[in-house]
């Protein structure tokens, strides 16, 4: 799977908070995007997403030469694209694995029957750590910060996106859940040979993952890449003088 | 009733069309018999316009010119207290009297099914340390233009259980125009779940008061409209005594031209010590005409250790919640029915009786999906009844 972004510009009820950039990422790559806060680096993965208010106003995004800019949501979670949030919501009376049960009926992706699939989520819980009566609770609904991160986590193991969008999975996570989550991804990447594009402030959860690609993101746009050298000039120098 | 006194209320309300005959109606009797195979269930009391067909050993039935006179002395409704109660009572061709002996544990379901104006009463008497289960459903045999217009009245024994749980699905072009009253005694607890899916035109005003110390009040209420529907809910809760809970939680949910007045409305009474009191209504707008007016109220008589409170909140459905579903594969139709399925699910969740809560949530979901309302989902409820007997 390849998602090719070029020169996309996005509009939030008329303010520009992306503006013309460029990304390729194909399967099996993990790339990272790093910048100041306010960069657009979110702002570009609801717009990758297909959030509504988050309008492209021009470029182009493409899964395997297709277009998607004019798809909803859903239309690009099945053509392979998966977004973890970084406030994920909260939908009270909405169990979780009612939920995860719809979205892989509806992204038709395996053909295992429910029990494999309780299986498979009990698993997974219980890799990221994950208390095991936290299933059977409404989505997010009175969850910690840390516990929502794992909870996205345990969703993209489970639908085993082509390209998954990781919107700051480490913040909030305290040094055990990091390693924890950072494991996890690393696992998934292995496991379904899926692309992931991870967003984060910090450079901690790098040290568990191999990243092909460092992005530096600033005033709506992608400034700088390369390798992981880029984390320690900008832990060094900061965002102020990365450009 | 606070509509009386409340000028807020008195500015919000509809005002139903009383009917001047209230006519004989057609045989319903066909309609009962696919109801009934159709959920592969057997009621144990069905009222209509021609009669009342009674299994039930905890039930009695009365025609109006037959009832005997102690159950009129000892009604807690004469009609002085509201419209709807007046045109009730003095409208009412039979009278349902449900008594519950001291220690005895009665489940009761019934069926209520009409094609011509039908004003009833259903009098509960639950004796001390009793327990009683009772459900209501609410259907028409055809989409005439017809009133239902139950009366209920409960009297709760001490540290005596009652769950109430009633479910309109009538047509439209029927109106349901209901007046319920509740004592609850001391220890005594009442869970009163109301779900309104049926009916063009529902005004419904219901008084629940805690009167022995240390009594409980749980009202829900669950309103899901679409198309033209109407919906005048005014609900009442009081603790009149120390260490008395009333909560009422009232929910909306409405699509199309739906309109929906919550008006629930607590007091607390200066001799209620350590009282806690809590009225919370929240709705949902799914399309750009429906309208919701959530109305909470409530008069505090200081006391010590009263805790009181209360809230409402209406919104557009969440933007961010429907994205988040849809970014999971989750097409928009169906985002939007998990939406108001969990939504649902927080006010029908406090249903113990399998069957009612089997049964409303298939027909809120249905009505949550296609906006239709009125007829049966295809569901068997076998299993659960035969579980819940």
């Amino acid at each position: 799977m390849k998602l090719e972004i070029d020169d996309v510009h996005i509009e939030i009820g008329g303010n520009k908070v992306v503006n013309g950039t460029n990304l390729d990422v194909s399967s099996g790559e993990l790339h990272v995007i790093m910048g100041p806060n306010g960069c657009g680096k979110s702002s570009l993965a609801k717009g990758i997403m297909g959030h509504p208010d988050y309008k492209i106003s021009s470029g182009s995004i493409k899964v395997d030469g297709k277009e998607i800019k004019d798809l909803p949501a859903n239309e690009r979670a099945k053509l392979g694209l998966f977004l973890q949030f970084q406030e994920p919501v909260e939908i009270e009376g909405l169990g979780i694995l009612n939920f995860l049960n719809a979205a892989r009926n509806s992204l038709n992706r395996d053909n295992k029957s429910v029990r494999e699939f309780m299986n498979e989520v009990k698993e997974r819980s219980s890799q990221l750590k994950l208390k095991e009566e936290l299933v059977g609770r409404s989505l997010n609904s009175g969850f910690s910060g840390g516990e929502k991160k794992k909870v996205e986590v345990l969703q993209m193991q489970i639908l085993k996106p082509g390209i998954a969008i990781l919107d700051e999975p480490d913040s909030g996570l305290d040094v055990d859940a990091v390693r924890i989550v950072a494991e996890n991804i690393k696992q998934f990447m292995k496991e379904t040979g899926a692309g992931v594009i991870l967003i984060t402030h910090y450079s901690r959860i790098l040290e568990y993952l191999e990243p092909d690609q460092i992005h530096i993101m600033k005033n709506g746009r992608i400034i700088m890449d390369g390798g992981t050298e880029l984390v320690r000039k900008i832990e060094k120098e900061g965002y102020e003088n990365g450009d | 009733m606070p509509d009386e006194s409340n000028e807020l209320y008195k500015r919000n309300s509809i005002k139903p069309d009383y009917p001047d005959e209230l006519g004989n109606g057609d045989s319903v009797e066909g309609a009962v018999t696919d109801i009934e195979n159709s959920l592969e269930s057997r009621f144990d009391v069905v009222v209509t316009n021609n009669g009342i067909r009674n299994g039930n050993r905890f039930v009695k039935t009365y025609s109006i010119e037959d009832a005997p006179d102690e159950l009129f002395s000892d009604k807690i409704t004469d009609g002085s207290e509201d419209r709807i109660s007046a045109y009730i009572n003095s409208g009412s061709r039979h009278i349902i009297r449900i008594m519950v002996p001291d220690n005895a544990d009665a489940r009761i379901s019934m069926m209520v099914i009409n094609s011509a104006h039908m004003p009833f009463q259903v009098l509960v008497e639950c004796k001390a340390r009793s327990r009683l289960s009772l459900f209501e459903y609410y259907c028409s045999a055809a989409s005439d233009k017809h009133y239902v217009s139950p009366l209920h009245e409960f009297v709760l024994g001490n540290d005596s259980t009652a769950e109430f749980s009633m479910i309109n699905n009538k047509a439209e072009g029927s109106s349901m125009v209901g007046f319920s009253k509740a004592y609850v005694s001391q220890g005594a607890c009442l869970n009163a779940n109301h779900i309104y899916d049926g009916s063009s035109f529902t005004k419904m005003k219901s008084e629940f008061s805690a009167l022995g110390e240390k009594s409980r009040i749980d009202a829900r209420e669950i309103v899901v409209g679409s198309a033209d529907q109407k919906f005048d809910i005014n609900t009442f809760i009081f603790n009149e005594k120390p260490n008395t809970y009333a909560r009422l939680e009232s929910g909306a949910v409405l699509d199309g031209r739906a309109f929906c007045m919550l008006k629930g409305y607590a007091k607390v009474a200066k001799l209620a010590k350590g009282a806690t009191s809590r009225v919370e209504e929240h709705g949902i707008l799914m399309s750009e005409s429906a309208h919701i007016d959530a109305l909470p109220d409530m008069a505090i008589d200081y006391s010590d250790g009263v805790s009181a409170t209360h809230a409402a909140a209406t919104a557009p459905i969440d933007k961010d919640a429907l994205f988040y579903m849809m970014s999971r594969g989750i097409d928009s139709k169906e985002s939007r029915k998990l939406f108001v399925s969990a939504f649902i699910s927080k006010y029908l969740s406090g249903i113990n009786n399998p069957f009612a809560r089997e049964l409303a949530t298939s027909l809120l979901v249905a009505k949550a999906d296609n906006g239709t309302f009125g007829e049966l989902p295809e569901i068997s409820m076998k299993d659960i009844w035969s579980a819940n007997r």
